[in-house]
């Protein structure tokens, strides 16, 4: 049987090499074969903090309202940014950036026996 | 099926008669996987106008308070294939002002109503500004569920459905703003450690 031990290292080995998101324009549906944002924004890019609760992992972005804004984002991934890995990417409705808004972007990842 | 399963299958098929090789094949099921379930995304947006270039602070004004004059607000929440899980680790899905102060809900891992008194349990959006929510189901886990009352609603909390647990409810109210809300009868202990909705748009 998998112990407790082995997925909680496990929690932790995701929530240290994770440390990236950035936001991106393209909407297309989300693909396992995705290799990262259909259309990123570069100035997006920035560091992402990750918090563990049991084996449940929030992942915590930030973009301030000086940066990349009148833009419409329709997408969001989170990285591995050392070994350029990309993690998972969302796609939502159009959410413009303002000059006057910080944005705060919370994902949540669960490991888990299957 | 699987190919791999289609051919396991044939395997069990072509050695029925043949006890140590059918549960062999068998205990196949019992090996275990590890996995990484893709969660709830949430954007919030906070005006930060009234703060100035100094960020929270007003520099030499009357809001040198160390916060922020505006509160976050929820700009998108989705979920990877329609599907949130709550598991009571955090209360970032908590809202706070319609939740009874009597219920316990974050950190522990579990969602407990007192035995005493019927009290109510309610999320933030669990899906907003992403598309009318057209139907959901609900699935709970942990002990005397079914001493709690379930329900959903699509427009914000406007107009709430009863949801019977596992079974399909087809919203008559429709709306873009998700939220769940549980209440237990005051007479039974109830604790859950896991609710989980699919829905469709």
């Amino acid at each position: 049987m998998l112990l407790n031990e082995a997925i909680t290292h496990m929690v932790s080995y995701i929530a240290g090499v994770i440390d990236e998101g950035q936001l991106g324009t393209a909407g297309t549906l989300t693909d396992p074969t995705d290799t990262g944002l259909g259309n990123a924004v570069p100035a997006t890019l920035a560091s992402a903090t990750t918090e563990i609760s049991d084996n449940q992992i929030t992942i915590n972005f930030n973009k301030l309202s000086t940066v990349a804004t009148a833009i419409t984002f329709r997408e969001y991934e989170v990285r591995d940014g050392t070994n350029s890995v990309d993690w998972t990417r969302f796609v939502f409705t159009g959410q413009t950036a303002l000059t006057t808004d910080d944005w705060n972007i919370k994902v949540r990842l669960f490991v888990k026996r299957i | 099926m699987t190919e791999e399963r289609s051919k396991q299958q044939q395997n069990v098929n072509d050695d029925q008669g043949v006890p140590d090789r059918v549960n062999q094949l068998m205990f196949f099921d019992e090996i275990e996987s590890l996995g990484v379930e893709v969660g709830s995304f949430r954007l919030y947006k906070r005006d930060t106008s009234p703060d100035t270039i100094w960020g929270k602070f007003n520099w030499g004004g009357a809001n040198w308070d160390g916060d922020y004059t505006n509160l976050p607000v929820i700009g998108v929440v989705v979920n990877y294939l329609n599907r949130f899980t709550e598991r009571f680790f955090d209360s970032v899905f908590k809202d706070t002002s319609s939740t009874s102060t009597a219920v316990t809900w974050a950190s522990a891992g579990t969602l407990s109503f007192p035995l005493t008194a019927t009290t109510t349990a309610q999320s933030l959006p669990i899906h907003y500004n992403n598309e009318n929510v057209i139907k959901a189901t609900i699935f709970t886990k942990g002990t005397t569920t079914t001493a709690a009352t379930y329900w959903l609603s699509s427009d914000d909390g406007s107009n709430w459905e009863t949801a019977t647990p596992s079974t399909e409810l087809t919203f008559t109210n429709i709306g873009q703003s998700l939220k769940f809300r549980i209440e237990n009868d005051g007479a039974t202990a109830v604790t859950l450690t896991e609710v989980k909705i699919t829905y469709k748009l």
